[in-house]
């Protein structure tokens, strides 16, 4: 064990960089979107659908427009705008004549107030032929189910690699379980916000969005409206949560530019936290069976099979992307995998990419069989994980550019003390016994894929020597403003505070794709990294080279030089064919269950990561906890509850959706391992997140004998499984 | 929200007068803890907030004898931190220091609780255990006592009449008992699925009287007569502490629309309820 620990390259400086923007965020200085005041400005709202499935045959705009301080309403009568990123199948209107579930826009009010905005919308009259409508998997699976879509309810998706038949032929025995998830919402912290105006004699739009992605939602606002991408600008300075939700342009956006088009006036369009939990879109609710073939004599894994059903809603967002059980940590388990997955459409709202989008169900479900098959061959389920991903590691370094996984094993229960603390579940008897609490150790692991892709940045140095780098992040609560400045004080030799960072507005920064699939660091910081060194050149031949760099020295070398250096990078690196590049991710936790009240508690949380180079620690320790904090909401708490006779949700509000609060969240322990990785740093926001699932689920095994297998692990789940 | 007329009167009376014109429409302010969240919500037809900030002499903790009266604003912070409290009436200082989170106890009251009436709610149930009397003020400086045992009357519903204000809460000092309070909520901080408060008086191991409510899971908190009955009189175990919290599902019927089902809730009474009768006597043990 010890040869692994002196991996740990101890001697390295571990930055560890306080956020350059954190005094305006903790201090109220920071605007979010909704905190913006024009002159002028009127605030918008929308006009949903009062029943699941049907046309709209009427909508009252008279009596709307006669409420005092109404300036406008449009309907899905006199714009047929097409939302390009809001369906990935079909064509989805920003108001639609034909609601399919219940909240679905059909109009949106401009008003001088807020309050009216928001009363004349929720009062619109309107009239509607109502059709059949199903609002559950299994419903909408049936023959004679209402089609949600002319073309049906289902479609399949099969993925495969290895030969799978083969693998269960050489398996001496297979396992089958069924493990299902719920419908869990993002719920960030900032809710819907788009402010928008017309510059330019109404030629040029400029938004203020809550986006994740301002390039993004610039091209789809031009795209979706007729104009030229020139002609918009979109800010978005500061970003309060964005989980995936936001990635590209939003219907909120486009319908702010619309009732501005329209009236003529800045339009501030807002929603409701209720309007927000219909609005932005949940994780899929899926239904996962598994089939696993063992080789029991040597305690192999050889063969996957995974059956899911996923629920989409009415429409699921992200064009060009299906959800996909792809991303899971199978891989590193299995020499063959087949995944057949069924997509369902049902009445209700909206699904699509959230944190860790598909992988964390299917990781879930994985990393609960595994625990489940190392149970029944009275295995430690640490060692029986060990033991398989070591027969797949010579393979698994061929196949990733860098794979610290068996680091993050040997490394973390040491950390842990593992084998030490694990001991076999309570039987039944025990666990009836006159003891209120048991606890119990759990262990989970993630693979997450780190993109790789096309980055730009601008870095200047201007004549007083102070540095600027211009880059098109929004910065939506990872820090990636920091890192950033990070990455160009420790290229440029300058400290961090001699660095502006320009960011979060089209106009002044370079295309990016986006913070999203956790690749911000990598991408975009690999251009800055590649600006700064290009600066480090032409420094090189105006200076003498030799000589350290401090800000005073920088100062003097510009102030010779007396005019401005400015580089522009472009990196678009490319995998060798056939090799994928990974992070990998292990949890460890302690649970303690109250066996007479079901309640659960996390006592000890430990999350060892390899996302190859860290470039600051501070952060990225954050960015893991962000991430489990959801996964615990996720596991014990977090169920968006659908009606059975509408589709709408039960509890959208934050009051009844219960997100992890302060009080349940534990001390979690963060450890990097820092293996090199010939691409620079790997993904870490979302690997952060999957593990956390079936580690504390296997956990609550281990602490009780009772398996669980669909989350979250509610008292009263736990509880009467043990009736 | 919807728009609202406000109105901070001065006295108690300018405030019962107020009540009593605008009828159904109007509502008390005392902390908007409860109050606030339910208008956001749109739950309410609320036209005319009588905020109660401006009346004197309705914050305070006295001692008056054998009894503690307590002013209709006093915060939860207030009565989780009084000294006075946590050696007379302990349980109520419990209660109060449980109840939400710190904003909400700084802002919050025990008379706006307490009116309030919301079955998942914390003081009423103690006030409940306590046998608590409301001090009502109506018009012309009327004024009315009603038991806690009769001023709950439905979910969200009391004895106040129109034009009624809560001014005090008056408690008798249970010399002698021990006592503790328990509440199930997932997660903290959120509303209570079931919260017992119970108060004993044990001699030796001998328990010669209990007072047991428990709320959260009827329309109002409601005393467990039967588990009271079975422990007083008797030497105190395992056996009849199990046996008596099991007794206390005999005489309710659990709401509807808990989000639990029943069996999971009536688990949970037993559990709490046993759990708290052993907490207090423990306490009565190491003589507090």
């Amino acid at each position: 064990m010890s040869s692994i620990l002196t991996k740990l390259r101890p001697e390295i400086d571990v930055a560890s960089y306080k956020r350059i923007d954190g005094f305006e965020r903790v201090s109220g200085k920071a605007n979010f979107c909704a905190d913006w005041r024009l002159p002028g400005m009127l605030y918008g709202s929308i006009i949903t659908s009062n029943i699941p499935n049907g046309t709209v045959t009427r909508i009252d705009t008279e009596s709307i427009l006669a409420k005092e301080g109404v300036e406008a309403v449009v309907t899905c009568f006199d714009d047929s705008t097409n939302w390009s990123a809001g369906e990935r199948l079909h064509e989805r209107k920003l108001f639609t004549i034909n609601p399919k579930f219940l909240g679905d826009c059909i109009g949106a009010v401009a008003a001088k107030t807020r309050d009216t905005a928001q009363e004349a919308s929720a009062q619109a009259q309107v009239t509607y032929e109502e059709l059949p409508s199903v609002f559950n998997l299994e419903d909408a699976l049936k023959l004679d189910a209402p089609k949600v879509w002319p073309d049906g309810n289902e479609s399949v998706i099969t993925y495969c690699y290895g030969d799978i038949d083969r693998a269960f032929r050489e398996s001496n025995e297979s396992f089958e379980r069924t493990y299902k998830t719920s419908r869990v919402h993002p719920a960030s912290i900032e809710t819907i916000a788009s402010l928008a105006w017309w510059e330019d004699a109404g030629r040029k739009l400029v938004v203020v969005a809550e986006t994740q992605a301002i390039h993004n939602c610039r091209d789809g606002l031009a795209e979706d409206l007729g104009i030229p991408i020139e002609n918009v600008r979109v800010i978005c300075k500061y970003k309060g949560g964005g989980f995936g939700n936001r990635s590209g342009v939003m219907n909120y956006d486009l319908i702010a530019a619309i009732l501005s088009k329209k009236t003529g006036k800045p339009v501030m369009l807002e929603y409701t936290r209720e309007q927000d939990f219909v609005g932005l879109h949940t994780r899929w609710p899926t239904n996962m069976q598994l089939k696993v073939g063992v080789n029991t004599k040597d305690g192999r894994l050889l063969a996957l099979k995974l059956n899911g059903y996923v629920g989409l809603g009415a429409y699921t967002r992200r064009p060009k992307q299906l959800p996909n059980f792809l991303g899971t940590s199978a891989v590193s388990y299995f020499s063959a995998m087949l995944t057949e997955e069924h997509t369902v459409y049902t009445n209700t709202p909206t699904t699509g990419n959230v944190r860790s989008p598909a992988g964390i169900q299917a990781i879930f479900a994985v990393e609960t069989m595994i625990d489940e098959i190392a149970f029944s061959l009275k295995m430690n389920p640490l060692d029986f994980r060990v033991r398989n991903v070591r027969a797949r590691f010579p393979e698994l370094k061929e196949h990733f550019t860098s794979c610290g996984l068996l680091d993050c094993f040997e490394i973390g229960s040491e950390m842990f003390d593992w084998n030490r603390r694990w001991r076999t579940p309570p039987s039944r008897a025990e666990f009836r016994s006159n003891k209120e609490k048991w606890s119990g150790i759990g262990v989970a692991m993630s693979n997450w894929h780190a993109s790789l892709g096309k980055g730009e940045a601008r870095v200047s140095i201007q004549k007083d020597g102070k540095v600027k780098v211009s880059i098109g992040v929004v910065d939506i609560g990872t820090g990636a403003k920091t890192t950033m400045a990070a990455l160009a004080s420790e290229t440029l030799g300058v400290p961090i505070d001699e660095i502006e960072v320009i960011w979060g507005d089209t106009d002044m920064t370079p295309p990016t794709p986006g913070e999203s699939g956790s690749k911000t660091t990598a991408i975009v910081g690999t251009a800055v990294t590649e600006a700064c060194r290009k600066l480090n050149d032409r420094l090189a031949r105006i200076s003498d080279p030799k000589e350290d760099r401090n800000a005073q020295k920088l100062q003097e070398i510009m102030k010779k030089y007396g005019q401005e250096l400015e580089e522009y990078a472009i990196t678009d690196p490319h995998l060798p064919n056939g090799k994928k590049r990974d992070s990998f991710g292990v949890h460890f936790v302690q649970v303690d269950v109250d066996i007479e009240t079901g309640a659960v508690s996390i006592e000890k949380y430990l999350a060892i990561h390899d996302s190859g180079r860290i470039v600051n620690h501070l952060t990225a320790a954050s960015q893991v906890k962000g991430s489990v904090m959801m996964g615990i909401g996720m596991a014990l708490t977090e169920e968006l509850r659908v009606n059975p006779d509408y589709g709408s949700f039960l509890n959208s509000n934050m009051m009844n959706y219960k997100i992890t609060t302060h009080s349940m969240a534990p001390n979690v322990e963060v450890k990097f391992i820092e293996i090199d990785d010939p691409y620079g740093p790997k993904s870490l926001g979302e690997i952060a997140l999957p593990a956390s699932l079936p580690a504390i689920g296997n956990a609550i095994f281990n602490a009780t004998g009772i398996r669980l297998r669909e989350i979250p692990f509610t008292p009263d789940r736990i509880l009467l499984a043990d009736s | 929200m919807r728009d609202f007329a406000y109105f901070a009167p001065s006295t108690i009376e300018q405030a019962c007068e107020i009540l009593q014109e605008r009828g159904d429409g109007a509502k008390l302010l005392a902390g908007g803890q409860s109050l606030i969240p339910v208008m956001k919500m749109g739950l309410s037809e609320i036209s005319f907030i009588v905020d109660l900030k401006r009346v004197a002499d309705l914050t305070y903790i006295r001692e008056d004898k054998n009894e503690i009266a307590i002013g209709a604003l006093t915060t939860h912070s207030e009565i989780a931190k009084s000294e006075l409290l946590r050696s007379a009436l302990p349980l109520l200082a419990e209660t109060a220091s449980k109840i939400g989170h710190t904003q909400i106890r700084n802002r919050g009251t025990i008379g706006g609780s307490i009116c309030h009436a919301d079955p998942a709610a914390d003081l009423p149930t103690t006030a409940v255990a306590l046998n608590a009397m409301m001090v009502l003020q109506g018009a012309k400086n009327s004024q009315r006592q009603v038991r806690a045992g009769q001023f709950f009357r439905g979910v969200f519903e009391t004895a106040l009449e129109k034009g009624e204000v809560l001014r005090e809460i008056r408690f008798e000092i249970p010399k002698g008992a021990s006592s503790a309070f328990l509440k199930l909520t997932s997660p903290i901080g959120g509303f209570a699925l079931v919260v017992v408060s119970c108060l004993l008086w044990v001699d030796a191991g001998y328990c010669k009287k209990a007072s047991i409510a428990i709320g959260g899971v009827t329309e109002t908190p409601f005393k467990a007569i039967k588990s009271e009955e079975y422990l007083s009189g008797y030497t105190l175990d395992d056996t009849r502490i199990a046996n008596a919290a099991d007794k206390s599902l005999e005489q309710i019927s659990i709401m509807q629309g808990l989000g639990y089902s029943q069996e999971f809730v009536e688990r949970i009474i037993k559990v709490q309820t046993k759990r708290v009768l052993h907490r207090a006597l423990a306490r009565s043990e190491k003589g507090e």
